[in-house]
């Protein structure tokens, strides 16, 4: 299969961003992007008056961002899931290429937009850190290097994990078209319970180094500051990721039900 | 080779109680503008479906051009799906362009013909465009490829009366002179009737008649004598 046309598709899943169903009742391009701002302004106001709280940590913050392995999950489940949201999945399903190929081209230009959130997101932080500093003089530059250092590790641990949670999210949303449908609500209990595991299991299996402890700033931000089994299950996590695309390729090509 | 564009012998397919397809053999021949003809539910959309490798019969065989149909043999096929939508956000130009790069065969000079012929202006942007517009976009995007074989499911619909016989009339002079099997579902039969060569008619999953749409009319009169005599007894049935 011509590399050139799975790079084509991959921009094409990157930077497709209507999905029909949805805007019918949302708002334009330019109203979202104010109540984006809007958010984002109320959000530094209000941290702002927190931060003059006493004990007041900024690695603190990091805990805001604990819904973003849900968030990518959802980014994953809605890639697809547009599809039929556009009543597009017709011309998306009979592409003269292998549904592997169409669904590995989905996963990785919404591998490449969750990239560009977890970045984004790591920006916004530099922003509101260089301006704690600037407002708030208890703070001291050592306060904002463990800021940004615990937000990259957390970030770049999210990075490292957002192939397999986009597969999962992916998987969820197909099967619904799939002869397994009735499945999917038993994936779901699966999927989330497994979510919730995480965030609760792990902080109690170790006890020394978890993102708790890290957001609280009880242990010191290093770059990794994670058991390197982490990264371990994350390479494992990439083999599961291709296994899964590969399922997927072989559920829409045997199981479709449309 | 084959001389049919599709051949299929005893196919079947259910989901769930429903029949979509209850034992339908059909042999199309190549080269002709072909019309499958039915009811709503008689197994049309299936039977399309199944030549475009989205869904498999449960049991029977089917070739298209003389292949078992898949994704492979969908780089000879240019197929609207039925009740199909574009990209919302692409204007016209990007469209073609995206055809160009994915779908085998789309003449990108030939869709910026046919959408001036059409009056479909290259800058407007889909989710502005009224359904009938999106159809006709939708349309040359099939039409536009030179491939051995063109399956359009109710490619008419949302397309307002008038524009419809023009857009008929251009489809006509434009493919006349190539080499293609298309294959249309409709149920605007009044406009097109004039258009097909052959005529596959369907009802309840199986074939009721198909063959050369002059040996219809001769034993039968007009499309609409056609459908009124064949469907009787599922309009009596539907009626009581």
């Amino acid at each position: 299969m011509a590399p050139n046309v799975f790079w084509k598709l991959v921009h094409h899943e990157f930077h497709w961003s209507g999905n029909r169903r949805k805007s019918k009742r949302k708002l334009s391009g330019k109203w979202w992007a104010a109540h984006i701002i809007f958010v984002i302004l109320l959000g530094f106001f209000i941290l702002t008056m927190f931060s003059g709280s006493k004990g007041f940590n900024l690695q603190n913050l990091w805990f805001f961002s604990l819904g973003l392995p849900f968030a990518i999950f959802f980014i994953g489940y809605g890639t697809v899931k547009k599809e039929w949201d556009n009543e597009t999945q017709g011309w998306w399903l009979s592409l003269p290429y292998s549904r592997s190929f169409i669904t590995g081209a989905k996963l990785l230009g919404s591998l490449l937009q969750t990239w560009l959130v977890l970045v984004g997101v790591y920006l916004l932080a530099v922003v509101y850190g260089l301006y704690m500093i600037a407002v708030d003089s208890h703070l001291a530059i050592t306060d904002l290097g463990a800021f940004l250092l615990t937000g990259f590790a957390w970030i770049f641990t999210l990075v490292i994990f957002s192939p397999l949670i986009l597969a999962l999210g992916m998987s969820l949303s197909l099967v619904v078209y799939t002869e397994y449908r009735p499945v999917t609500p038993i994936l779901w209990v699966v999927y989330m319970g497994a979510g919730s595991f995480f965030y609760w299991g792990y902080g109690n299996v170790n006890k020394m180094q978890n993102f708790y402890r890290l957001f609280t700033g009880e242990v010191a931000a290093t770059w990794f500051p994670f058991p390197f089994y982490i990264y371990g299950l994350a390479v494992i996590g990439w083999v599961f990721t291709y296994l899964i695309v590969r399922y997927l390729g072989g559920l829409l090509e045997k199981k479709l039900a449309l | 080779m084959t001389d049919w564009a599709v051949k299929g012998e005893a196919l079947f397919k259910s989901y769930g109680d429903n029949k979509a397809l209850s034992g339908l053999d059909l042999a199309i021949p190549k080269n002709k503008i072909v019309g499958i003809l039915g009811p709503n539910g008689c197994g049309k959309s299936t039977l399309f479906r199944m030549m475009t490798g989205l869904v498999k019969p449960d049991s029977g065989t089917i070739e298209v051009l003389g292949k078992t149909p898949g994704w492979r043999t969908n780089r000879e096929i240019a197929y609207l799906p039925d009740r199909a939508r574009w990209y919302p956000n692409h204007s016209v130009r990007q469209a073609f362009q995206w055809a160009e790069s994915f779908f085998p065969g789309f003449e990108i000079e030939s869709a910026v013909k046919l959408a001036r012929y059409m009056d479909i202006d290259l800058h407007l942007t889909v989710k502005g465009m009224s359904r009938g517009q999106e159809a006709r976009l939708m349309l040359i995007l099939c039409i536009a490829r030179r491939v051995p074989l063109i399956v359009l499911d109710e490619p008419f619909s949302g397309i307002d009366v008038i524009s419809r016989e023009h857009i008929i009339d251009g489809i006509i002079d434009f493919i006349g002179e190539r080499e293609q099997t298309i294959l249309i579902s409709t149920h605007e039969i009044h406009e097109i009737e004039g258009m097909f060569e052959y005529v596959l008619l369907m009802d309840k999953g199986k074939a009721l008649w198909s063959g050369d749409i002059e040996e219809l009319r001769a034993q039968h009169g007009s499309l609409h004598t056609v459908f009124r005599s064949f469907y009787k007894r599922s309009v009596i049935t539907n009626g009581s």
